[in-house]
Protein backbone atom coordinates (compact mmCIF):
# COMPACT_ATOMS: atom_id res chain seq x y z
CA UNK A 1 0.00 0.00 0.00
CA UNK A 2 2.43 2.17 0.96
CA UNK A 3 4.73 1.23 -1.92
CA UNK A 4 2.22 1.75 -4.53
CA UNK A 5 1.59 5.14 -3.21
CA UNK A 6 5.22 6.18 -3.43
CA UNK A 7 5.24 4.76 -7.07
CA UNK A 8 2.21 6.64 -7.79
CA UNK A 9 4.05 9.48 -6.67
CA UNK A 10 7.02 9.11 -8.40
CA UNK A 11 4.86 8.24 -11.55
CA UNK A 12 3.38 11.79 -11.08
CA UNK A 13 6.42 13.54 -10.21
CA UNK A 14 7.70 12.16 -13.98
CA UNK A 15 4.74 12.74 -15.44
CA UNK A 16 4.03 16.40 -14.27
CA UNK A 17 7.69 16.66 -14.82
CA UNK A 18 7.36 16.10 -18.81
CA UNK A 19 4.21 18.20 -18.75
CA UNK A 20 5.52 21.10 -16.84
CA UNK A 21 8.68 21.24 -18.71
CA UNK A 22 8.72 24.50 -20.96
CA UNK A 23 10.39 24.90 -23.78
CA UNK A 24 13.53 27.04 -23.27
CA UNK A 25 13.35 30.82 -23.74
CA UNK A 26 15.76 30.99 -26.41
CA UNK A 27 14.52 28.23 -28.33
CA UNK A 28 10.59 28.99 -27.60
CA UNK A 29 11.70 33.57 -28.22
CA UNK A 30 13.67 31.87 -31.31
CA UNK A 31 10.76 30.04 -32.54
CA UNK A 32 8.17 33.04 -32.09
CA UNK A 33 10.48 35.07 -34.26
CA UNK A 34 10.40 32.53 -37.29
CA UNK A 35 6.86 32.14 -36.96
CA UNK A 36 6.60 35.81 -37.32
CA UNK A 37 8.86 36.30 -40.01
CA UNK A 38 7.33 33.62 -42.62
CA UNK A 39 4.11 35.07 -41.95
CA UNK A 40 5.79 38.07 -43.77
CA UNK A 41 5.31 38.74 -47.24
CA UNK A 42 8.47 40.98 -47.79
CA UNK A 43 10.40 38.36 -45.98
CA UNK A 44 9.65 35.68 -47.41
CA UNK A 45 9.66 37.47 -51.16
CA UNK A 46 13.93 38.58 -50.34
CA UNK A 47 14.89 36.25 -47.54
CA UNK A 48 14.01 32.76 -49.11
CA UNK A 49 16.93 31.06 -48.10
CA UNK A 50 17.85 32.24 -44.81
CA UNK A 51 14.23 32.17 -43.74
CA UNK A 52 14.39 28.56 -44.60
CA UNK A 53 17.35 27.74 -43.49
CA UNK A 54 16.40 29.23 -39.98
CA UNK A 55 13.44 27.42 -40.26
CA UNK A 56 15.76 24.35 -40.64
CA UNK A 57 17.22 25.12 -37.43
CA UNK A 58 14.63 25.63 -35.10
CA UNK A 59 13.36 22.33 -36.16
CA UNK A 60 16.53 20.67 -35.08
CA UNK A 61 16.39 22.62 -32.16
CA UNK A 62 13.14 21.54 -30.86
CA UNK A 63 14.16 17.84 -32.00
CA UNK A 64 17.42 18.35 -29.77
CA UNK A 65 15.70 19.50 -27.16
CA UNK A 66 12.90 16.72 -27.26
CA UNK A 67 15.65 14.30 -27.23
CA UNK A 68 17.48 16.08 -24.29
CA UNK A 69 20.48 17.25 -26.21
CA UNK A 70 21.54 20.94 -24.67
CA UNK A 71 23.95 20.96 -26.65
CA UNK A 72 22.58 20.38 -30.19
CA UNK A 73 19.65 22.38 -29.01
CA UNK A 74 22.10 25.38 -28.45
CA UNK A 75 23.71 25.28 -31.49
CA UNK A 76 20.86 25.28 -33.66
CA UNK A 77 19.11 28.21 -31.62
CA UNK A 78 22.65 29.98 -32.38
CA UNK A 79 22.27 28.78 -36.23
CA UNK A 80 18.32 29.79 -36.40
CA UNK A 81 19.13 33.35 -35.04
CA UNK A 82 21.88 34.31 -37.27
CA UNK A 83 19.84 33.44 -40.17
CA UNK A 84 16.73 35.63 -38.97
CA UNK A 85 19.24 38.56 -38.54
CA UNK A 86 20.48 37.55 -41.93
CA UNK A 87 16.82 37.48 -43.46
CA UNK A 88 16.27 41.40 -41.95
CA UNK A 89 19.17 42.65 -43.92
CA UNK A 90 18.05 40.96 -46.94
CA UNK A 91 14.97 42.91 -46.40
CA UNK A 92 16.73 46.13 -45.12
CA UNK A 93 18.43 45.93 -48.29
CA UNK A 94 15.55 45.01 -51.01
CA UNK A 95 13.96 48.21 -49.04
CA UNK A 96 16.45 50.38 -50.01
CA UNK A 97 17.18 49.09 -53.29
CA UNK A 98 13.74 50.23 -54.02
CA UNK A 99 14.44 53.66 -53.01
CA UNK A 100 17.66 53.24 -55.42
CA UNK A 101 14.60 52.51 -58.43
CA UNK A 102 12.57 55.87 -56.98
CA UNK A 103 15.23 58.03 -56.56
CA UNK A 104 16.13 56.79 -60.21
CA UNK A 105 12.75 58.38 -61.30
CA UNK A 106 13.18 61.71 -58.93
CA UNK A 107 16.55 62.48 -61.08
CA UNK A 108 14.38 62.04 -63.93
CA UNK A 109 11.67 64.33 -63.02
CA UNK A 110 14.28 66.49 -61.84
CA UNK A 111 16.55 66.73 -65.23
CA UNK A 112 12.98 66.81 -67.24
CA UNK A 113 11.83 69.75 -65.08
CA UNK A 114 14.99 72.19 -65.72
CA UNK A 115 15.07 70.55 -69.06
CA UNK A 116 11.11 72.10 -69.66
CA UNK A 117 11.70 75.50 -67.69
CA UNK A 118 14.89 76.29 -69.85
CA UNK A 119 13.40 75.57 -72.70
CA UNK A 120 9.93 76.96 -71.87
CA UNK A 121 12.08 80.40 -71.02
CA UNK A 122 14.21 80.12 -73.93
CA UNK A 123 11.19 79.99 -76.38
CA UNK A 124 9.33 82.58 -75.22
CA UNK A 125 12.53 84.95 -75.68
CA UNK A 126 13.14 83.31 -79.09
CA UNK A 127 10.07 84.12 -79.93
CA UNK A 128 9.84 87.55 -79.46
CA UNK A 129 13.56 87.52 -81.33
CA UNK A 130 11.92 86.25 -84.18
CA UNK A 131 8.92 88.65 -83.94
CA UNK A 132 11.54 91.46 -83.99
CA UNK A 133 13.83 89.84 -86.60
CA UNK A 134 10.45 89.59 -88.78
CA UNK A 135 10.16 93.56 -88.61
CA UNK A 136 13.74 94.10 -89.48
CA UNK A 137 13.09 92.46 -92.73
CA UNK A 138 13.76 88.64 -92.07
CA UNK A 139 11.38 86.23 -92.80
CA UNK A 140 10.65 83.87 -90.07
CA UNK A 141 10.08 79.92 -90.58
CA UNK A 142 8.00 78.06 -88.16
CA UNK A 143 10.81 76.52 -86.29
CA UNK A 144 11.11 77.70 -82.94
CA UNK A 145 14.84 77.19 -82.71
CA UNK A 146 15.84 78.38 -86.19
CA UNK A 147 16.09 82.31 -86.99
CA UNK A 148 16.97 83.64 -90.13
CA UNK A 149 18.87 86.49 -90.88
CA UNK A 150 17.27 87.79 -94.60
CA UNK A 151 18.79 88.76 -97.16
CA UNK A 152 19.06 92.65 -96.80
CA UNK A 153 22.52 91.69 -94.81
CA UNK A 154 24.21 91.33 -97.73
CA UNK A 155 24.83 92.79 -101.03
CA UNK A 156 23.89 91.02 -104.17
CA UNK A 157 26.69 88.48 -104.91
CA UNK A 158 28.72 89.67 -101.87
CA UNK A 159 29.33 87.93 -98.46
CA UNK A 160 30.38 91.05 -96.62
CA UNK A 161 27.70 92.49 -94.15
CA UNK A 162 25.79 95.66 -94.75
CA UNK A 163 26.20 98.41 -92.44
CA UNK A 164 22.39 98.37 -91.85
CA UNK A 165 23.07 94.49 -91.00
CA UNK A 166 24.71 95.66 -87.33
CA UNK A 167 21.06 96.21 -85.30
CA UNK A 168 20.06 92.32 -86.48
CA UNK A 169 23.14 90.55 -85.76
CA UNK A 170 23.35 92.22 -82.52
CA UNK A 171 19.59 91.15 -81.57
CA UNK A 172 21.85 87.41 -81.94
CA UNK A 173 24.83 88.45 -79.96
CA UNK A 174 22.88 89.39 -77.00
CA UNK A 175 20.62 86.53 -77.10
CA UNK A 176 23.82 84.17 -77.03
CA UNK A 177 25.61 86.64 -74.47
CA UNK A 178 22.33 85.73 -72.46
CA UNK A 179 22.34 82.11 -72.73
CA UNK A 180 25.82 80.69 -72.31
CA UNK A 181 24.50 77.16 -72.95
CA UNK A 182 23.27 77.79 -76.26
CA UNK A 183 25.70 76.57 -79.11
CA UNK A 184 24.62 78.24 -82.59
CA UNK A 185 25.26 76.93 -85.94
CA UNK A 186 25.03 79.42 -88.79
CA UNK A 187 23.87 77.89 -92.07
CA UNK A 188 24.24 79.97 -95.48
CA UNK A 189 21.86 79.67 -98.10
CA UNK A 190 22.01 81.19 -101.58
CA UNK A 191 19.45 81.42 -104.39
CA UNK A 192 19.82 79.12 -107.67
CA UNK A 193 21.67 81.75 -109.74
CA UNK A 194 24.74 80.99 -110.63
CA UNK A 195 26.69 77.42 -110.21
CA UNK A 196 26.45 75.23 -108.16
CA UNK A 197 30.21 75.29 -106.23
CA UNK A 198 30.33 79.47 -106.28
CA UNK A 199 27.02 79.49 -104.31
CA UNK A 200 28.08 76.57 -101.89
CA UNK A 201 31.43 78.89 -101.31
CA UNK A 202 29.61 82.46 -101.02
CA UNK A 203 26.98 80.62 -98.58
CA UNK A 204 29.74 79.71 -96.46
CA UNK A 205 31.42 82.74 -96.38
CA UNK A 206 27.94 84.88 -95.58
CA UNK A 207 28.02 82.40 -92.64
CA UNK A 208 31.32 83.15 -91.53
CA UNK A 209 30.89 86.86 -91.94
CA UNK A 210 28.02 86.62 -89.17
CA UNK A 211 30.20 84.18 -87.23
CA UNK A 212 32.80 87.18 -87.21
CA UNK A 213 30.71 89.90 -85.81
CA UNK A 214 29.13 87.36 -83.56
CA UNK A 215 32.67 86.38 -81.96
CA UNK A 216 33.51 90.67 -82.58
CA UNK A 217 30.62 90.73 -79.79
CA UNK A 218 31.98 88.08 -77.35
CA UNK A 219 30.77 85.28 -78.10
CA UNK A 220 32.95 82.25 -77.26
CA UNK A 221 34.30 80.92 -80.61
CA UNK A 222 34.15 77.24 -79.70
CA UNK A 223 30.14 78.16 -79.15
CA UNK A 224 29.61 79.21 -83.33
CA UNK A 225 29.84 76.63 -86.29
CA UNK A 226 29.51 77.40 -89.75
CA UNK A 227 28.11 75.71 -92.78
CA UNK A 228 26.98 76.19 -96.40
CA UNK A 229 24.42 74.63 -97.92
CA UNK A 230 24.25 76.94 -101.10
CA UNK A 231 21.47 76.55 -103.42
CA UNK A 232 20.17 73.31 -101.59
CA UNK A 233 16.95 73.65 -99.22
CA UNK A 234 15.42 76.82 -100.79
CA UNK A 235 12.11 78.11 -98.74
CA UNK A 236 10.79 79.47 -102.06
CA UNK A 237 10.51 78.71 -105.55
CA UNK A 238 14.06 80.09 -107.39
CA UNK A 239 11.54 80.63 -110.20
CA UNK A 240 10.52 84.28 -109.04
CA UNK A 241 12.96 87.25 -107.92
CA UNK A 242 10.59 87.27 -104.47
CA UNK A 243 11.45 83.52 -104.04
CA UNK A 244 15.15 84.13 -104.80
CA UNK A 245 15.12 86.90 -101.85
CA UNK A 246 14.22 84.39 -99.57
CA UNK A 247 16.34 81.72 -100.37
CA UNK A 248 18.74 83.99 -100.14
CA UNK A 249 19.24 83.66 -96.11
CA UNK A 250 21.44 82.50 -93.35
CA UNK A 251 19.60 80.57 -90.80
CA UNK A 252 20.96 80.45 -87.61
CA UNK A 253 19.90 76.95 -85.75
CA UNK A 254 20.06 77.48 -81.90
CA UNK A 255 21.06 74.20 -79.48
CA UNK A 256 20.53 73.82 -76.23
CA UNK A 257 23.41 72.38 -74.04
CA UNK A 258 22.64 68.75 -74.64
CA UNK A 259 21.44 69.29 -77.89
CA UNK A 260 22.78 67.70 -81.44
CA UNK A 261 23.16 69.88 -84.64
CA UNK A 262 21.16 67.95 -86.91
CA UNK A 263 21.98 68.79 -90.80
CA UNK A 264 18.40 70.02 -92.46
CA UNK A 265 16.98 67.19 -94.63
CA UNK A 266 17.39 68.40 -98.88
CA UNK A 267 14.05 69.51 -99.80
CA UNK A 268 12.40 68.42 -102.48
CA UNK A 269 11.41 72.06 -103.55
CA UNK A 270 14.36 72.25 -106.07
CA UNK B 1 53.05 -5.79 -13.85
CA UNK B 2 52.24 -6.69 -17.54
CA UNK B 3 48.50 -6.39 -17.11
CA UNK B 4 48.35 -3.20 -15.68
CA UNK B 5 50.44 -1.29 -18.44
CA UNK B 6 48.48 -3.50 -21.49
CA UNK B 7 45.34 -2.18 -18.71
CA UNK B 8 46.76 1.37 -19.18
CA UNK B 9 47.00 1.18 -22.69
CA UNK B 10 43.69 0.13 -23.90
CA UNK B 11 42.09 3.20 -21.60
CA UNK B 12 44.62 5.95 -23.41
CA UNK B 13 43.12 3.68 -26.82
CA UNK B 14 39.85 4.34 -25.67
CA UNK B 15 40.35 7.53 -24.58
CA UNK B 16 41.48 8.78 -27.60
CA UNK B 17 39.09 7.13 -29.74
CA UNK B 18 36.40 8.36 -28.05
CA UNK B 19 37.14 11.53 -28.13
CA UNK B 20 37.73 11.28 -32.16
CA UNK B 21 33.56 11.61 -32.56
CA UNK B 22 32.32 11.82 -35.79
CA UNK B 23 34.38 12.59 -38.89
CA UNK B 24 36.41 15.47 -39.57
CA UNK B 25 34.56 18.27 -40.59
CA UNK B 26 36.55 19.51 -43.76
CA UNK B 27 33.29 20.82 -45.63
CA UNK B 28 31.96 22.80 -43.02
CA UNK B 29 35.33 24.27 -42.00
CA UNK B 30 36.03 24.68 -45.94
CA UNK B 31 32.57 26.00 -46.13
CA UNK B 32 33.14 28.61 -43.10
CA UNK B 33 36.39 29.96 -45.10
CA UNK B 34 34.26 30.93 -47.63
CA UNK B 35 31.75 32.48 -46.21
CA UNK B 36 34.76 34.74 -44.32
CA UNK B 37 36.33 35.46 -47.00
CA UNK B 38 32.95 36.26 -48.83
CA UNK B 39 31.86 38.81 -45.74
CA UNK B 40 35.54 39.98 -46.31
CA UNK B 41 34.60 41.31 -49.84
CA UNK B 42 31.74 42.36 -48.73
CA UNK B 43 33.21 44.85 -47.18
CA UNK B 44 32.78 43.50 -43.56
CA UNK B 45 36.10 44.59 -41.42
CA UNK B 46 34.14 48.30 -42.17
CA UNK B 47 30.80 47.17 -42.02
CA UNK B 48 30.09 44.59 -39.79
CA UNK B 49 33.40 44.03 -37.63
CA UNK B 50 31.60 42.81 -34.90
CA UNK B 51 30.13 39.50 -36.70
CA UNK B 52 33.19 39.04 -38.87
CA UNK B 53 35.47 38.84 -35.58
CA UNK B 54 32.95 36.24 -34.48
CA UNK B 55 33.18 34.13 -37.81
CA UNK B 56 37.07 33.88 -37.08
CA UNK B 57 36.96 33.15 -33.48
CA UNK B 58 34.58 30.26 -34.03
CA UNK B 59 36.68 29.23 -37.00
CA UNK B 60 39.78 29.11 -34.72
CA UNK B 61 38.10 27.06 -32.51
CA UNK B 62 36.76 24.73 -34.92
CA UNK B 63 40.29 24.17 -36.00
CA UNK B 64 41.53 23.59 -32.05
CA UNK B 65 38.89 20.97 -31.76
CA UNK B 66 40.31 19.59 -35.37
CA UNK B 67 43.68 19.06 -33.47
CA UNK B 68 42.00 17.32 -30.39
CA UNK B 69 40.04 15.61 -32.72
CA UNK B 70 36.62 16.87 -31.57
CA UNK B 71 35.38 16.44 -34.60
CA UNK B 72 31.85 17.28 -33.64
CA UNK B 73 32.73 20.01 -31.44
CA UNK B 74 34.63 21.12 -34.53
CA UNK B 75 31.49 20.81 -36.93
CA UNK B 76 29.41 23.34 -35.14
CA UNK B 77 32.22 25.54 -34.43
CA UNK B 78 32.65 25.69 -38.38
CA UNK B 79 28.93 25.94 -38.31
CA UNK B 80 28.42 28.41 -36.57
CA UNK B 81 31.56 30.55 -38.06
CA UNK B 82 29.40 29.82 -41.55
CA UNK B 83 26.51 31.57 -39.98
CA UNK B 84 28.25 34.32 -38.49
CA UNK B 85 29.72 35.28 -41.43
CA UNK B 86 26.94 35.10 -43.68
CA UNK B 87 25.26 37.96 -41.16
CA UNK B 88 28.79 40.13 -41.55
CA UNK B 89 27.97 40.15 -45.13
CA UNK B 90 24.35 40.41 -45.33
CA UNK B 91 25.19 43.48 -42.57
CA UNK B 92 28.06 44.99 -44.49
CA UNK B 93 25.80 44.87 -47.57
CA UNK B 94 23.12 46.97 -45.99
CA UNK B 95 25.13 49.31 -44.61
CA UNK B 96 26.83 49.87 -47.90
CA UNK B 97 23.72 50.59 -49.46
CA UNK B 98 22.23 52.46 -46.71
CA UNK B 99 25.52 54.74 -47.55
CA UNK B 100 24.96 54.63 -51.20
CA UNK B 101 21.48 55.78 -51.25
CA UNK B 102 22.53 58.80 -48.33
CA UNK B 103 24.72 59.99 -51.21
CA UNK B 104 22.59 59.62 -53.64
CA UNK B 105 20.13 61.23 -51.60
CA UNK B 106 22.09 64.19 -51.07
CA UNK B 107 23.08 64.30 -54.86
CA UNK B 108 19.14 64.51 -55.59
CA UNK B 109 18.71 67.04 -52.80
CA UNK B 110 21.44 69.24 -54.57
CA UNK B 111 20.34 68.76 -58.15
CA UNK B 112 17.23 70.11 -57.10
CA UNK B 113 18.71 73.14 -55.36
CA UNK B 114 20.66 73.87 -58.45
CA UNK B 115 17.18 73.64 -60.67
CA UNK B 116 15.71 76.09 -58.08
CA UNK B 117 18.55 78.33 -58.17
CA UNK B 118 18.33 78.62 -62.00
CA UNK B 119 14.83 79.14 -62.51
Amino acid sequence: MNKSLIALGIATAVVSGCATTEMPKPLAEVEDQYQAMSRNDLVNRHATVPLRAAGDSVSEAKTAWQEGNETDMEHQVYLAQKMLGVAKYEVDIAKMEAQFENADMVRAGLVLQDKNSELAQNQQELKMLKKELEKMGSKQNADTNVLTLGDVLFAFDDHELQPGAKPTVKKLADFLSAHENTKAVIEGYTDSLGSEAYNLELSKKRARSIQNVLINSGVASDRISVKGYGESNPVASNDTLAGRQHNRRVEVVLLGKNEAYESPTVASMN
Amino acid sequence: MKSTKLFGSLVLVTAISGCATGNMPTNEIAEAKIHISTAEADKSEQFAAQHLTTAKEHLGKAQTAVDKSEFNKARRFAEKATADAKLASAQARSESTKQKLYELNATLIQLKQTIDQDS
